[in-house]
This record gives structure tokens, C-alpha cells and sequence, in this order.
């Protein structure tokens, strides 16, 4: 399954995160959308991983199609800017895979 | 005669050295305190502010402002915390100028302060991390991490080199090496940089500021309070404050902070100055990138041309636009709540002709820019002597 987008009902502007209301309009009201086409927009590999995360973590940047940016575990084997991916979602987390 | 413009004296500053201290927190900030206290000739105070992200988490300590009136006697001054995580120096002085502005207190003292060598790098990491995003911290996402994003993303699109992040850290550390105050006083290469350890690809040890304790505190007051204690003094010309979202890989580009931007815009139009009559900055260098980017968002640079100002000198401490004459984040430290208070020390000190090696000749105009987390928060001032 892909990441939910949160699409201000008002205005349309898509959120990866939840939110009590929009940032730009206002308004209390979401659809929910699932998304999971995008570009790889930025990555990188952690060394000084936080408590409890193994090194090295590879995280990236994702745009996608549908508006919006999400983070997400790399599971890309060489990640290049502007590539084109799949996030999915699993337990909670997104994993951005290369694009068939 | 009565000065009716909406300024705030800055009346005294203390700061002490930053590294790894013995002292625990409260010793800190009471050391800074009374150097401000000292340094302003004042012995009683309306308000009493203290800047501190965590004083919870790493010593188990809350109420900070109440043991600190106590242990520096100064009750009855109303005292409280300020915390927005790594912009709570600069919160603390926009709460304590806005006090003096409403004509609640004539007198302030802001002291910011952390200890943080108490924990490890990891647990030290946990906690600075708490101010993200919740489902951008479950995937492992940290400060350091973010500054890689956004340092990969400006490298792509406006062409910057490695070599250009390594050399703002190299002159950070050499105006760290004159600043007796500073955690990092070795002066270091271009080369060492480019072959320290990686922390978060493609950014090195050398491109972020260390963990650091330390302390600075600064006396605000209203200008004919200060103008009975001395003729010349820096004031605070114009602030502002700006916050945005707490997830930045929401916004539009990763190599932006909006707020500061916006903080910039309330400060130069207070304070009736822009960006082409700054002399000095002191600037939120967590990682070199955000040296770069935040200079742009300040308008010191256009956008995408920051990041040769370092390489070819424009902002050493003999070029035309000195940034982080303290050394910055990056050599200095950055204890959080220290930082925003320190800043206006530096800026303070730089305008009065008191940084020795350091002294930046005719400086008139300086301007100091705090952040929060990964722009968050961002105060903005512009200081002048008068």
C-alpha cells in the first residue's frame, strides 16, 4: 500500500502529514488519498544514527506525483537524483523502491 | 530629552567559555549572569529570562528560571523559561524585548544556557530530534540528516562545490582559534575536512557544531534606563520572529527556511536597515549549509550564490560581509539555549570594539539570526551602537 496524502478539501493543497487545519486556507476538512508514485528528490546515508537505529541508515526524499514530500527508507541499491520511485507503506513506514 | 523610538538597549553581556565544563547548568548560567549583571552595573532586575531547550533531559531539572532568581538573588523579578529548542536564545530575547517595549520591565536579564556532555552523541541526538516531525522521526530522520538533504539538493541546483561547504567550516574554525570563549580554538583544512568521518552523506564531522555546555547572557533594558548608566551602548533596533513547519521536507524546496526570510523581513523593517547595510552577522551555522542558506534567506546573497561568499573571502573576518566572527555554531559550540544570547553578545561586543584578534574595523551595523530545529523558529535582529 502507498502513503496517505491529506488533501485539503477547500483548497487541494496535499499534505503528507495530518493536520488540524490548512496552512493555507484554513479549512478543518481532508480527503485522504493514497500515493505512491514519485522522484527521488534528495538521500543521504546516516553514520551518527539516534538511539535504537542501525548504521548506516539510508533515507530519501520523495515528491510526489500527487503533491507533497515524504521521507522514507532507501531501498534503492544506487539512489541517483531524479530518479523515478515507489513509496510503500509497511508498519508505519515508508520504503521507497525503484519504479517498474 | 525622551527617545520615543521603538528600541531596546543592550546594557551589558557575559559569556563564558564554551566546551565540556564541570559545572552543571545552574552554575553555568549563574557564571554568565552575573558577568552580564557586572558588565552592566545594574544590582536588581524586572525580569529574569532564561533560554533553555532541555534542561529536563539531560540533568533532571525543571523550574530553571525559580532556582536561578534564588541562586543570583533576584527575587521578586518575575522569572520564567523560554524554550523553542535551538532558537530559544533568540525567543528569550524577543519575549525580554517586548517586555521592555510594553514598559512591563525597565531592566531584563536573558541568560541562555545547556549542558549537554552529560549524554552521549546518540541520546544527545534523541533529544535535539524531538522537535520533528513524529512520523519523520520514526524512520530515523535527525537534524544532521535534513542539513544532508537540503546541502545534496543546493549542491545539484545551483552547481556548489564540496570544497565551498569544507572552506565556510575552515574559516569558522579559524575565527573559533580567536575567540578565548570558543569550544574549538585549532584552526583546520579544507583537506581535513573533506577527509573526516562521514556523519550524514554528503556532510562530515566537520560540517556540523560540536555538542557543547556553555552559557551567555546579555542586559536588556529601556534606552533612558540605559542612557543614565552610560552614553554609548548597542541597541536592538528592529526583531522579528517567524515560525513554519516542524516537517521540512514539506516545503517547497529543501534548501529554504521561509521563516527566516519572514523574521528578516519584521527585523529590517523595524529597524529601518536592509540587508545591503549589515557589517557583521552571527548567524545559525548548525551545518556549513545552512550558513549558505540562511545568508540567502537573510538577502546578503541572491539565492544559489551563497556558497562562494566563504571561498573567496567575502565572509572572512577581512572581507566586505564577516559572518560568524565568533566562530560561529561551528567552532564556538552550540549549546542550544546559549546560542541565540551569545549571538547578541558577539554582535554586541564586535560593535563596541571589544573582540580583540578578532575585531572586525568600522562595523556599524550587525545583525544576529537564530533557528529553531530545522527552521522552525527564527528571530532575527538588527543591532546598532548609539
Amino acid at each position: 500500500m502507498g502513503v496517505p496524502l491529506f488533501i485539503c478539501r477547500r483548497c487541494g493543497r496535499a499534505y503528507p502529514k495530518q493536520r488540524y487545519r490548512c496552512r493555507r486556507c484554513g479549512s478543518p476538512e481532508f480527503n485522504v488519498l493514497e500515493a505512491s508514485h514519485g522522484k527521488l528528490v534528495s538521500f543521504t546515508e546516516i553514520h551518527a544514527v539516534r538511539v535504537g537505529f542501525k548504521r548506516p541508515l539510508r533515507l530519501g526524499v520523495v515528491e510526489l506525483d500527487n503533491g507533497g514530500k515524504v521521507v522514507g527508507i532507501l531501498d534503492l541499491a544506487d539512489p541517483k537524483m531524479g530518479d523515478r520511485v515507489v513509496v510503500t507503506r509497511n508498519s508505519n513506514l515508508n520504503f521507497i523502491k525503484p519504479a517498474d | 530629552m525622551s527617545i520615543t523610538v521603538r528600541w531596546v538597549a543592550v546594557l551589558g553581556v557575559g559569556i563564558s567559555r564554551f566546551g565540556k565544563r564541570s559545572e552543571g547548568l545552574i552554575d553555568l548560567l549563574s557564571e554568565s549572569a552575573v558577568m552580564a549583571l557586572d558588565d552592566a552595573g545594574v544590582e536588581q532586575v524586572d525580569e529574569l529570562v532564561v533560554a533553555n531547550m532541555a534542561s529536563g533531559e539531560f540533568e533532571g531539572v525543571s523550574g530553571v528560571g525559580s532556582i536561578l532568581v534564588s541562586r543570583l538573588g533576584l527575587e521578586p523579578a518575575r522569572a520564567y523559561k523560554v524554550e523553542a529548542t535551538s532558537g530559544s536564545g533568540g525567543a528569550a530575547i524577543y519575549v525580554a524585548s517586548n517586555s521592555i517595549l510594553s514598559g512591563m520591565s525597565k531592566v531584563a536579564l536573558v541568560v541562555g544556557g545547556e549542558k549537554m556532555t552529560t549524554k552521549e552523541t546518540p541520546e544527545v541526538s534523541e533529544v535535539i530530534a524531538s522537535i520533528l516531525d513524529e512520523d519523520d522521526r520514526a524512520h530515523g530522520l535527525t537534524l544532521p540528516s535534513l542539513a544532508a538533504f537540503s546541502a545534496r539538493n543546493y549542491m545539484r541546483e545551483f552547481g556548489a562545490t564540496r570544497e565551498s561547504l569544507a572552506s565556510i567550516a575552515v574559516k569558522n574554525h579559524y575565527n573559533g582559534s580567536l575567540n578565548p570563549h570558543a569550544h574549538f580554538r585549532k584552526r583546520i583544512t579544507i583537506e581535513e575536512v573533506l577527509s573526516s568521518p562521514i556523519v550524514c552523506d554528503p556532510l562530515r564531522i566537520y560540517d556540523y557544531c560540536p555538542i557543547s555546555d556553555g552559557a551567555a547572557a546579555v542586559i536588556l533594558a529601556d534606552i533612558n534606563v540605559a542612557k543614565k548608566y552610560r552614553d554609548k551602548f548597542p541597541v536592538i533596533r528592529g526583531i522579528g520572529y517567524a515560525s513554519d513547519t516542524n516537517s521540512p521536507i514539506e516545503r517547497d524546496f529543501l534548501f529554504e527556511m521561509p521563516a527566516v526570510r519572514r523574521a528578516a523581513e519584521m527585523a529590517y523593517a523595524a529597524s529601518k536597515r536592509g540587508p545591503r547595510d549589515i557589517d557583521i552577522v552571527e548567524l545559525h551555522d548548525m551545518a556549513t549549509i545552512l550558513e549558505v542558506i540562511i545568508s540567502e534567506e537573510l538577502g546578503l546573497f541572491e539565492r544559489g550564490r551563497g556558497w562562494k561568499a566563504a571561498e573567496e573571502g567575502v565572509t572572512s573576518l577581512d572581507g566586505e560581509l564577516p559572518i560568524n566572527t565568533s566562530g560561529g555554531l561551528k567552532a564556538k559550540g552550540h549549546p542550544i539555549g546559549a546560542t541565540g544570547v551569545a549571538q547578541l553578545v558577539e554582535v554586541s561586543m564586535q560593535l563596541l570594539g571589544e573582540c580583540g584578534e578578532r575585531q572586525v574595523q568600522d562595523a556599524k551595523v550587525g545583525l544576529t539570526c537564530n533557528v529553531s530545529g530545522f527552521g522552525a523558529g527564527v528571530t532575527v535582529a538588527v543591532v546598532e551602537v548609539i
